[in-house]
């Protein structure tokens, strides 16, 4: 079928749902063994810089080598956000806590004017996330905006301050390609977490 | 507040019913400065707590650059050489699929000796982002790409025409040459010739996803944004943003191109 159909097919879900229809089109995994260098489909090739809460810069690629469960969104978020946080932490509840160490929770806050690393610290402390096992990332706008793209995140601000954006939880392997990934808050933990714990018994 | 804005822009394509005449200002480098204007999106997005005046404003644009014409196969090559990364052999799985400048017989060879001023295609938002960051530019962001096209109402008809010829079309292997007529602001092709990408591409797309089977996007969009359209009729303006909503950014396809933007001059 030829692109522009899909793109007709696409339209008519549009006017008919009032939401466009996404194509399906999985990214590429190649599994090559290169230790020095990511692999190719791996996230670790964005070069963005990121600023842990603890105010110390983090190359992305600092996550590697643990299995990392991601997510972005915004500390001010007062729908969405907090669901995708708790969706996280049930994860984590429902892993060994030996399992939970060897596992990194990343959050990359979209919110690069107000979510600086001091306001990171203060909503992990509230939230009670283990600085053992839990990063909470502030970038800028390029380096929100690439995360974004290779996550698959839609996002756009909302004109009151804040920003709409898609509810993703990735399951990124220690060489940092995506294993698996939640979409929506509705949506079940389950096969994330069996994907997650079937990972680190590879890694024992 | 709509109904005020049409008017005003239906009353300046007929001060202006022909982009003729007009002082059209083109660099050296080949991009038009675009002025500072109104613009009335297509796709309305708006909080749930906005009002509806806020949601069917006009949206001010700031003076920006933008290429006049899709980048073609020739300058993409000039990148190519200076940028071996970005070449088809060392590309990335991450940053584009295995489609990525598939009409390019080898890494420094762009199709045939025709190809030089076509658009380049098959290139996904990275390579393309990755081009514009080269020349110290962005990708156009969704608005100020309407915003060029929407060309302050001049030639809307003509637009709306040829977009449906264009659609019409078999899906050639190769997309016509760049140079097409210069719209009022003295852009070229933006309709036509290939769709192109927009730096904020992803802030139209929806999850699509069939988990979420309520069909709405309160589940997957924090905010739970509500959207409508400025004109049901602008069938076009539909194709856009649907395909838009289509893309991912290690995309890439036959006739998806791009053009780079800047700052105002």
């Amino acid at each position: 079928m030829s692109h522009r159909l899909l793109f007709v097919a696409a339209a008519a879900a549009l006017v008919a749902f009032g939401s466009g229809a996404a194509c399906a089109h999985d990214m590429q995994h190649m599994t090559m063994d290169a230790p020095a260098e990511p692999t190719s489909a791996s996230l670790y090739n964005l070069e963005s810089k990121w600023t842990n809460q603890d105010g110390a810069s983090v190359p992305l690629g600092a996550l590697g080598g643990k299995p990392v469960v991601a997510a972005m969104g915004y500390t001010s978020c007062k729908d969405m956000c907090p669901a995708i946080v708790a969706n996280m932490m049930w994860i984590e509840r429902h892993m060994s806590e030996d399992a939970a160490r060897r596992v990194t929770f990343a959050f990359f806050s979209i919110d690069s004017a107000v979510d600086t690393p001091a306001k990171l610290k203060v909503y992990a402390d509230e939230h009670g996330l283990d600085p053992g096992s839990w990063t909470l990332f502030h970038g800028d706008d390029d380096a929100v905006r690439e995360l974004a793209a290779a996550l698959g995140v839609g996002y756009r601000p909302d004109g009151l301050g804040g920003f709409d954006h898609a509810a993703v939880i990735s399951l990124i392997d220690d060489k940092g390609e995506i294993v698996v990934q939640q979409r929506g808050t509705q949506a079940s933990s389950d096969e994330l977490l069996a994907a997650l714990n079937s990972l680190l018994e590879k890694r024992n | 507040m709509h109904g005020a804005v049409a008017i005003a822009v239906g009353t300046l394509a007929l001060v202006a019913p022909l982009a003729v005449g007009l002082a059209v200002e083109l660099n050296s480098d080949g991009m038009i400065a675009l002025p500072a204007g109104l613009y009335m999106p297509f796709l309305r997005v708006r909080a749930l707590n906005a009002s509806n005046a806020d949601a069917t404003a006009a949206r001010r644009i700031d003076a920006f650059r933008l290429d006049a014409e899709p980048v073609t196969n020739a300058q993409f090559l000039d990148f190519l050489i200076a940028h071996p990364q970005w070449r088809k052999s060392r590309i990335r799985a991450l940053f584009a699929d295995d489609r990525y400048l598939k009409r390019w017989p080898s890494d420094l060879e762009p199709a045939d000796a025709g190809a030089r001023d076509e658009p380049v295609t098959n290139v996904s938002w990275f390579a393309a982002e990755a081009y514009c960051k080269a020349r110290g530019l962005r990708l156009p962001t969704t608005e100020q790409w309407e915003y060029a096209l929407a060309d302050e109402g001049r030639g809307r008809e003509t637009v709306r025409a040829r977009s449906l010829e264009w659609f019409a079309e078999p899906n050639g292997a190769h997309p016509p040459s760049v140079g097409g007529p210069p719209n009022g602001f003295g852009v070229r092709d933006m309709v036509g010739l290939v769709w192109e990408w927009t730096l904020d591409f992803a802030a139209y797309a929806r999850t699509g996803e069939s988990r979420d089977s309520d069909g709405k996007d309160s589940a997957n969009f924090c905010g739970g944004a509500a959207a409508g359209v400025a004109d049901a009729t602008d069938y076009p303006a539909f194709m856009r943003y649907s395909m838009r909503a289509s893309l991912k950014a290690d995309y890439t396809a036959d006739n998806l191109g791009f053009r780079c933007a800047g700052g105002a001059p």
